[in-house]
């Protein structure tokens, strides 16, 4: 496969969350800010790179019965290295994702990776596809924080441009779903 | 390579070997990051205890001391300059948040004046409960600079207190007051002479055997080594029964320290009270007979026949742990207070 389309299928074409819909807990759960989507999604690039990598090596050596239970484990492990990492070196970050981390190994999108591509792969091709899902992944929860986060605060990264309340139901739960509903539809727009 | 079977043995030994590897190499992660962790949970604590009270030059975390409350325990973390207290932080909590747990570093001055409040930890809703933050909101300036003791209620407006609630978070809000509250109630309850040492009647009343005399009213003074002591003679009839020495002594860890010995009459204590000291919160301050049983090893004791030192010093008194000085300076005004009564 051409490398090139390989890596930007992510950012639009396959994008995690705006068109193959895997992973939307924390897309949803992280996103109040564009600064936390983008920590939720540069949390996951580096697992699901890391664990691309360690799939596609290992994939000859591990029997087709108990792959998923193996990926998980996998998975799993580089989730446990990036919590205690931003625990240790990003604090404040840590204190806002907090909860959201550890679920990052039951991110179907990143299992989902692991099993659809990097156990049919080579090395090369897998890192390329993770970091090109990864991104475009951190893409999909930068630009859904942004939105939630210009119209509830009216604020970007945290700089605040009006100083008022904003449309509190944006920064709320159901405000996710509006959000990523009409980021959907941009995009299936941009798909045609 | 090709793929290999899926056979018992190649099952078990694929998982074993990813299972081995993982987990070796999170134990290798886990020492790595130990240490960062732990020093980012200490410099964030220092630095909302150092948002929340006046300049100090002491390490607050290595003097800090539990007060038990009845739902948890609350950390109080006293800063010191030049060794004189400037204040408290105290770490508190409350469980009426809107979404769970609460804590906060409130910081009180030792007059019971609020200087300062921190939000360390809470999942009140983003955009509504999270104003409670010192940098999202006003909210916690109008506690600073407010004694409760003068006039100010720590409770919302609602609740008939003098804090204006955020608007749409009145939960959060109210929340926050009984974490302040919390804090403040027991500390204050907590500082040494604040709290319910006996007056000199009750004392008296405590540390001298059977009496029918008012000892209070018939006080006598003498002077020992320069320095006067008060005496409170207890008498059944005409029959002295016992007499209570009032003794002070300047060595305390923190300043003078003022103990009402009881001494029947054969020079035996029979009971001793602290009237007044300044100790530590936590160590010294144990010393007041409803803290701890230090008193007790003094009672039935003939200072004539057992040396009222502390154990570091060659006597037979156990000090109490983390309180030498205090322990000392309490031995002190007991010898004191004998040596007054046999001369």
């Amino acid at each position: 496969m051409d490398q090139a389309r390989n890596f930007t299928k992510g950012f639009i074409r396959e994008n995690p969350v705006f068109a193959l819909m895997l992973g939307l807990c924390p897309a949803l759960g992280t996103t109040t800010s564009a600064y936390n989507g983008m920590g939720m999604g540069l949390a996951t690039l580096f697992v699901v790179i890391m664990s691309n990598i360690v799939v596609s090596l290992i994939k000859n050596f591990v029997p087709n019965k108990v792959r998923i239970p193996s990926y998980i484990v996998i998975i799993a492990s580089f989730v446990t290295i990036v919590d205690l990492g931003m625990a240790g070196y990003m604090p404040a970050l840590h204190e806002q994702l907090g909860l959201f981390i550890p679920l990052i190994v039951v991110n179907c999108f990143v299992l989902g990776r692991a099993e659809a591509f990097a156990s049919k792969n080579t090395l090369g091709s897998s890192i390329v596809d993770g970091a090109g899902m990864g991104l475009g992944f951190t893409l999909a929860l930068t630009l859904l924080g942004a939105a939630r986060e210009i119209l509830g605060s009216y604020a970007l990264f945290g700089y605040q441009f009006i100083r008022e309340d904003g449309m509190l139901v944006f920064i709320l739960a159901p405000g996710a779903f509006i959000a990523l509903g009409y980021l959907i539809a941009l995009t299936n727009k941009l798909n045609k | 390579m090709a793929k290999r079977e899926s056979t018992f043995v190649n099952m078990v030994t694929a998982l074993l070997v990813i299972t081995f590897i993982s987990s070796a190499s999170l134990g290798f992660i886990y020492e790595l990051t130990k240490e960062p962790i732990e020093r980012a949970a200490v410099a964030k604590r220092n630095e909302a205890i150092g948002s929340v009270v006046p300049d100090f030059d002491n390490d607050p975390s290595g003097e800090q001391y539990i007060i038990e409350v009845p739902d948890g325990e609350l950390v109080v973390y006293p800063a010191r300059k030049n060794g004189e207290l400037q204040g408290v932080a105290i770490e508190t909590f409350t469980n009426r948040g809107f979404s769970g747990e609460i804590r906060l570093m409130v910081g009180i001055l030792p007059d019971g004046t609020i200087h300062g409040i921190e939000v360390l930890e809470h999942r009140e809703t983003p955009g509504l409960g999270d104003k409670i933050e010192t940098g999202k909101s006003d909210f916690h300036l109008q506690f600073e600079g407010e004694n409760p003791k003068e006039d100010f209620q720590i409770r919302i407006r609602q609740d008939g207190g003098d804090v204006d609630a955020i608007t749409a978070t009145t939960i959060s809000s109210r929340a926050y007051c009984d974490a302040v509250q919390r804090a403040w109630s027991a500390y204050m309850d907590d500082e040494p002479g604040m709290h319910d040492l006996p007056s000199r009647d009750e004392a008296i009343k405590n540390v001298l055997p059977g009496y029918s005399n008012n000892p209070a009213r018939e006080e006598y003074q003498v002077v020992y080594k320069g320095r006067v002591y008060k005496l409170y003679p207890g008498r059944r009839g005409r029959r002295i029964t016992g007499t209570a020495v009032e003794s002070v002594t300047e060595s305390g860890y923190e300043g003078p320290i003022a103990l009402l010995v009881g001494f029947n009459t054969y020079g035996i204590i029979t009971g001793v009270e602290v009237l007044e000291h300044q100790e530590t919160p936590g160590y010294g301050d144990l010393i007041e007979n409803t803290r701890s049983d230090f008193y007790k090893q003094f009672v039935g004791m003939n200072p004539a026949e057992t040396d009222i030192r502390v154990r570091e010093d060659g006597g037979a008194i156990d000090g109490i742990s983390g309180a030498t000085e205090t322990s000392r300076a309490y031995c002190e005004a007991v010898r004191d207070a004998y040596e007054v009564l046999k001369n």
